[in-house]
């Protein structure tokens, strides 16, 4: 009886498996779309291109640079746009990454969409000026046990324009294909020639695992600056923010941007560690605030001492120093970088602080 | 106890979130572990998504969902999936917290679809959708917090 049953589940799953792979295999040498013409925004540019890929990669093909983090996994849920013609229906791995409005609106994953015929599109008109760079690396510092800092000069084009708090998307080499990953530039906005990166090495990630292992000299290929973040150009406007461990980068830049611009500028950083050996860059933003009296620096430590260590700082969670030390004043910009519930805490005490919510920007991570 | 109209499947949801909140709760006041502390406080916010989803619907409305009937009969139990609460609070690790949530959110995904494969109102096809959304966002970000290794 066992056997009988087993062998009908084996006949069954052999089916399934013979059916699934012989769809595969239909599907990449029979079906063929033709040519296919792909229109961004309203013909601002048109290409035409052999159906069948998906339109993520169409779009990179013709350097129409987009976010996407994952590889074309659908994992990510970066890669959006507005799909006007075109494309067939969305796909159930789409709808967890869209909003009510998105899905109303036509906004698709990119990565899901697969060109079988015409499709017309719009993207945010910023997007259509992402470049792909090369860089050759050319400092690469620890700053902890898992940090590290990579500086990369730029070959072609040879200079980069970003606002504060944007990012780049390295392009790293994977088990099963090259992907993509996204990090803040950590570099000033004013410096155009090198792009510098703050990596933390995931266990067992591609793209940190890369990172970490490259030399000076290294060659490397990234996209953008992407990113949402609008630093106000009203130098009354004063700036918060809130960061932990590999979440400086952006921080970094926006605080030295700001100093470079507005040396009387009012801006307060938090950054969050859990312990002494997480901390880096602290002698740095002390110089820093002792330079721009406007600048003031918080740093905070989570878990309890060593008993041989010695910290003047903060104690607890960040976003209670936030909650401690920022008086509730008008005209405030909050900035923030890190670990989603660290995020999700600090939000709630700026918002209690009188920031409104649009001009509270985070990344999550 | 068995699902037989969508206000049971809510209270049932709500009803072990609070159980969940105070085991979150419990782990705030006795870890030692700051990480999975802050944690907690991330993984409580579940039931307020949940409200907030709900927020879209006027209180006629919900009451007119909540009436729909199931025509079959669904089984949930939620704790059987979150083996976690049995463990002590102060032995609970961060990666297990989140590992757990994401089942938790799995179940109720899974349970979601069950319901939708059954004939409903559209009203309420709609809200069970924008339920699966939710709780499929969720999933995402879990994840990519497992994957980020922080706690």
């Amino acid at each position: 009886m066992l056997l009988t049953g087993l062998l009908a589940l084996g006949v069954t799953t052999g089916v399934f498996i013979s059916l699934s792979i012989l769809l595969l295999v239909a599907e990449r040498y029979m079906a063929n779309y033709g040519t296919c013409v792909i229109s961004v925004n309203e013909g601002s540019s048109v290409f035409e291109l052999q159906g069948g890929g998906t339109l993520l990669a169409a779009l990179y093909e013709n350097k129409v640079f987009i976010p996407s983090a994952c590889g074309g996994k659908g994992s990510c849920g970066y890669c959006k746009a507005t799909v006007l013609n075109g494309g067939g229906p969305i796909l159930p791995t789409e709808t967890p990454y869209m909003s009510r409005t998105e899905l109303r609106g036509g906004v698709r994953l990119t990565c899901q969409v697969k060109i079988k015929e015409n499709i017309e599109i719009r993207l945010p008109e910023e997007l259509l000026s992402v470049k792909e760079y090369k860089g050759r690396v050319s400092l690469v510092r620890s700053l902890t046990y898992d940090i590290k800092e990579i500086n990369m000069d730029l070959i072609d084009p040879e200079e980069i324009n970003h606002r504060p708090g944007q990012y780049v998307q390295i392009l790293a080499p994977g088990p099963d294909g090259p992907v993509f990953r996204a990090y803040s530039i950590s570099s000033p906005s004013y410096e155009k020639n090198y792009v510098q990166l703050i990596v933390r090495l995931v266990p067992g990630g591609i793209a940190s695992t890369y990172i970490h292992n490259l030399k000076e000299g290294d060659e490397v290929i990234f996209t953008g600056p992407f990113g949402e973040f609008h630093l106000s150009e009203d130098a009354a406007t004063e700036v918060v923010c809130v960061g932990g461990g590999a979440g400086m980068a952006p921080i970094s830049n926006i605080v030295h941007s700001i100093y470079h611009r507005w040396p009387e500028r009012k801006c307060h950083l938090f950054f969050g560690c859990r312990t002494t050996k997480d901390i880096f860059y602290l002698d740095m933003f002390e110089q820093l605030a002792k330079e721009h009296p406007g600048f003031k620096v918080t740093y905070a430590l989570s878990d309890p001492l060593e008993s041989d260590e010695k910290w003047d700082g903060d104690t607890g969670f960040i976003h209670l120093s936030v909650e401690k030390r920022l008086t509730s004043e008008h005209k405030r910009q909050a900035f923030m970088c890190g670990p989603p519930p660290m995020i999700e805490a600090a939000t709630e005490i700026l918002k209690s602080k009188g920031i409104w919510e649009e001009d509270i920007f985070y990344d999550k991570f | 106890m068995a699902i037989i109209s969508i206000e049971d499947l809510l209270n049932r949801a709500r009803e072990f979130e609070e159980r969940l909140e105070k085991y979150y709760a419990s782990i705030r006041d006795e870890s030692q572990d700051n990480g999975v502390r802050l944690l907690t406080y991330y993984l409580s916010r579940h039931r307020r998504h949940l409200e907030e989803a709900l927020s879209d619907y006027s209180p006629e409305e919900l009451s007119r969902i909540g009436r729909v009937k199931l025509k079959y009969d669904i089984e949930f139990y939620p704790e059987k999936v979150f083996h976690l609460m049995k463990t002590p609070p102060q032995e609970v690790k961060g990666r297990e917290l989140l590992e757990a949530a994401v089942g938790y959110d799995t179940e109720l995904v899974d349970l979601y679809k069950k319901i939708l494969q059954q004939p409903l109102s559209t009203e309420a096809a709609v809200l069970i959708e924008s339920l699966i959304r939710l709780e499929e966002r969720d999933i995402i970000m879990l994840k990519k917090m497992i994957a980020m290794n922080y706690f």
